[in-house]
């Protein structure tokens, strides 16, 4: 049980999260700041509902009283998709899109994501600067960053299930889908574009296959982390996915080493890599 | 193994659980997923309410072909109308017939969640002979 021991006990730097964060909130606002404008819909509860929205995803995006925040956050979107995504939906908010902007906003508030690039650390160092202590320290226990690429690997390995019993594989749920989006009822029918979707098919679905485990391997993150973003960029630019890719792009971080992250910046900033402890 | 991880265990095991409810009830054994899951799919039934057509043209005296009946319509390919079931081909009919002489014979073909329906059994019917469709 010496593995069940390291998940719980997992601890590194937090910029990763910290970065997730950001992004995170981010990809809040492009989703759903339009729709919970108070001009959209003047009854009392939407009305509150906008007021806590841009509130605490404010203090979420820039890191001030963040746990507080990402809890708030967190309770939000569960009553958006839980009650009013299943009760009429007259947004969407039941979509699985919405699903995973919630699940990452919970999986994150388990996280110390306010402890890098927030106002919560501009004013803990303060404080330490004015006691003549050394700067706290960005680090803190990081088992719900597993959780994050959980989220991710089920969404992966259950898309590539349903894809399974769909006939992805022949390419013709990709002609579907491109005489929805593109075409309508004239499918050119050359057989390299037939092909090429036959083979798109089934790249996809044994991506959607290896991506669930072999996101976890360090080994292999070089080569899948890269794939899985060209993927995503695709589905974002190909088909209307919204905020979907960017955010899966953005948890892509929950699978790195998050000291590899955290030198990463000290790196790219000029800094001296130091200790992230 | 400490109070705190024992927790954080406790909430990860439920948590992960949480995310394989809906999809693993949905998807894997075909039942009901609980309201306050999601199953995990994809674009599931996105162009299922799509079908592609064929026009083929056959002059009089002439051999039978398959003719561009978008450029036919008037629109550039990336134009080309939605046909969601056999009966939707009325609306486009009229004017192929009015710009081809000959046998015009339509057919569709529609989409399925397994790749397709049977194509519509009109490969030997001159829909401009049909009423209200023809020249």
């Amino acid at each position: 049980m010496g593995w069940l021991q390291r998940l719980v006990a997992f601890e590194g730097s937090t910029r990763a999260v910290g970065l997730m964060r950001i992004g995170a909130g981010l990809l809040l606002w492009s989703r759903f700041a339009r729709e919970l404008m108070p001009l959209r819909d003047l009854e009392l509860d939407r009305l509150v509902i906008s007021a806590v929205f841009y509130v605490s995803t404010t203090a979420m995006v820039v890191g001030f009283a963040t746990p507080v925040a990402m809890a708030v956050v967190s309770a939000l979107l569960a009553v958006m998709v839980l009650h009013y995504g299943i009760a009429g939906d007259p947004e969407g908010w039941s979509h699985h899109h919405v699903h995973v902007h919630m699940l990452s906003t919970w999986w994150l508030a388990l996280t110390p994501c306010g402890r890098s690039f927030s106002v919560d650390r501009w004013l803990a160092q303060r404080r330490a600067s004015r006691g003549g202590l050394p700067a706290p320290r960005e680090w803190g226990p990081l088992w719900a960053t597993r959780l994050i690429g959980v989220q991710l690997g089920t969404l992966y390995f259950w898309s590539a299930i349903d894809k399974l019993q769909q006939h992805y594989w022949t390419g013709e749920r990709l002609q579907h889908l491109v005489m929805n989006y593109y075409t309508g009822a004239s499918l050119p029918d050359p057989w390299w574009f037939t092909a090429l979707l036959a083979a798109t098919g089934t790249f996809v679905v044994v991506l959607e296959l290896v991506l669930p485990w072999g996101l976890f391997i360090r080994r292999l993150q070089p080569v899948l982390i890269p794939i899985g973003i060209v993927l995503h960029l695709l589905f974002y630019v190909l088909i209307p996915v919204n905020t979907f890719s960017l955010l899966m792009i953005c948890l892509y971080l929950a699978y790195l080493p998050p000291d590899s992250v955290h030198r990463f910046i000290d790196s790219w900033l000029g800094h001296e890599a130091g200790s992230t402890r | 193994m400490q109070p705190v991880h024992a927790l954080r265990l406790a909430v990860f095991v439920t948590a992960a659980l949480y995310m394989q409810a809906g999809p693993a009830l949905k998807t894997g054994l075909g039942q009901r997923a609980p309201w306050f899951t999601t199953p995990w799919r994809m674009y599931h039934s996105r162009g299922l309410d799509q079908c592609k057509m064929e026009v083929f043209h056959t002059p009089p005296g002439g051999e039978r072909r398959e003719v561009d009946w978008v450029a036919l319509l008037g629109r550039p390919w990336h134009e080309a109308p939605h046909i969601g079931e056999h009966a939707d081909i009325r609306r486009y009919v009229p004017t192929l017939c009015r710009a081809l002489e000959g046998q015009v014979n339509v057919v569709t073909t529609c989409a399925a969640s397994r790749g397709y329906k049977r194509p519509s059994l009109t490969a030997g019917l001159d829909v401009c002979s049909l009423p209200k469709m023809g020249r």
